[in-house]
């Protein structure tokens, strides 16, 4: 990859792996730090990581730093293992949107992980599989359980909405 | 099973036994030695417990088995249960076009399962484009005339800060416990210090007091025997006060070394690069000298490591041989950095890398 094609690489896809990132931790400026040096990563081996495979180099290094950023701050045990959280809630909520954000942020972090990859990114579940160290049928039962999850909530708010 | 049953053995007769492994033989020695040793039919008795659901005495059995059987081409029913399971793998497009039509089909009679489809549509998101990253341009690398070579020589300056860590580091153990004296006596012309100048720098007056006065410590050292002569240069004031390389704060470059270690490989390939790309790039041909130059930065590294001769000296060479503008310039930071001031008609000149003085020497002004 040459520098010109690096730089492309932060126009397109430095908002998507801010966002990912982002919508993930809650916390803008730790995914600011992660996305800078997600970027930097990829800007030590320029040379060696095809343009093509930037994105995933990209994805993949964001979600591993995030992982590990999520370690440190002592959430790992949640983040594989955690149940959804369902029960009712007293928030009063605008519009769909709303919710599904709600939906989504009560989701297991890999879940989340998951679906975002694949409603966001479009990848592949082998594609997803690759970012995250997942099999690919993790990976769709993850994304299953998921959009079940999620449609359990929504389907228990709409009626309030 | 090959052994006599016994006392010993008898527990995997009876296990054999209850699994219906034993031969009609075994069954009569297993009898036989049951009327021998009769407390152990109790215990025969109390392991039958375990074997309950053995075949041989489960009289219950599912009767419908036929109906559960499929054959080739048969399809998974849909219904309530799976619908879910059926509306995702649609909405995924993982169905294949036959279930997808079955599935449309069972929809049309079922109209109350739509529901359950937009609901699964609703949970497919979008991306939320008000979010963006806003710093893009502090990620952006430069390129203009450098496009050939920068990623090279990035590397390079890189693996120049990654070697001279590496050396310093590994030097640090050779130097700590070397006597001063013996340092000393190798320098000829240049008084070699290795240096806490920015230690000296937090307390301006003792550096002043420092540079104007000589250091008396070091003059009553050199007062000793010696094995080499010692040249009247040795005995110049400085700017530092004489240390030990191994004072020099190195976690960082502990820590770098570490995780660094496996990619020197990758690194000594860049300077090759770097050194056959020389000629291509006219912007570089004033940076880039054709031999190694005797900069003052080889001469420095070489006084403060002792690396001339070693194989680890070649590539630190080639890669400082590009210079400190070249590194710094092409890394877009202060990587390394000489330093040259004059007091007291006594040149100061000082070698710094990563912002740490590693080097220092001194010279008469001419």
């Amino acid at each position: 990859m040459t520098t010109d094609e690096y730089n492309i690489c932060v126009d397109k896809y430095a908002d998507n792996v801010f966002r990912f990132i982002l919508k993930n931790i809650k916390d803008a400026d730790k995914a600011k730090d992660i996305v800078q040096d997600s970027f930097e990563k990829m800007w030590m081996r320029v040379d060696e990581i095809a343009f093509e495979k930037s994105r995933s180099y990209l994805f993949t290094t964001a979600y591993h730093t995030m992982v590990d950023a999520i370690r440190k701050d002592k959430k790992k045990a949640d983040f594989e293992e955690s149940e959804p959280f369902l029960q009712g809630t007293n928030k009063e909520y605008f519009g769909l949107k709303e919710v599904i954000d709600d939906a989504l942020a009560r989701l297991p972090e890999i879940q989340k992980t998951v679906i975002m990859l694949r409603d966001y990114e479009g990848y592949a579940y082998d594609e997803i599989g690759d970012i995250t160290g997942l099999n690919e049928s993790q990976v769709k039962v993850y994304i299953y359980r998921a959009r079940l999850t999620m449609k359990k909530y929504i389907g228990s708010l709409e009626k309030v909405l | 099973m090959t052994m006599k049953i016994n006392r010993d053995n008898y527990e995997i007769y009876f296990v054999d036994f209850l699994e219906g492994e034993l031969t009609a033989a075994q069954i009569k020695d297993l009898q036989d030695f049951l009327l021998l040793n009769p407390d152990l039919k109790k215990e025969l008795d109390e392991m039958k417990n375990i074997f309950v659901t053995h075949p041989v005495n489960d009289t219950q059995v599912f009767e419908n088995k036929e109906t559960l059987k499929k054959n080739i081409g048969d399809k998974v029913m849909i219904n309530g249960n799976n619908i879910n399971e059926f509306l995702i793998a649609y909405l995924e497009n993982d169905l294949k076009t036959e279930d997808a039509k079955r599935l449309e089909h069972f929809l049309s009679e079922n109209p109350s399962y739509l529901t359950d489809l937009e609901l699964l549509k609703k949970t497919y998101l979008k991306p939320d484009l008000d979010i963006v990253y806003n710093e893009k341009n502090k990620l952006k690398k430069k390129t203009a005339q450098r496009i050939v070579l920068w990623p090279a020589f990035t590397a390079v300056s890189v693996a120049a800060s990654l070697v001279l860590i590496f050396m310093l580091f590994n030097r640090l153990d050779n130097t700590v416990n070397q006597n001063p004296e013996q340092k000393i006596t190798h320098q000829h012309i240049d008084t070699i210090t290795e240096d806490e100048t920015l230690a000296a720098k937090e307390d301006d007056k003792d550096a002043d007091r420092l540079a104007l006065e000589p250091d008396q410590s070091l003059i009553a050292s050199h007062t000793a025997p010696r094995t080499k002569e010692l040249h009247k240069e040795d005995f110049l004031p400085t700017a530092v006060k004489s240390r030990r390389l191994s004072d020099i704060p190195t976690s960082h470059a502990q820590s770098l070394v570490s995780e660094k270690r496996n990619e020197f490989s990758s690194i000594y390939h860049y300077m090759k690069i770097a050194q056959q790309h020389r000629h291509e790039v006219e912007d570089y041909s004033d940076i880039i000298s054709e031999k190694p130059r005797e900069s003052f930065i080889v001469y420095a590294l070489n006084k403060v490591f002792g690396t001339q001769d070693t194989e680890e000296y070649t590539p630190l060479q080639n890669a400082v041989d590009i210079g400190t503008y070249g590194i710094n310039s092409l890394a877009d930071r202060d990587i390394i950095n000489v330093n040259r001031f004059k007091k007291d008609d006594v040149v100061h000149t000082e070698l710094a890398f990563g912002g740490q003085v590693v080097y220092s020497r001194s010279r008469i002004s001419e």
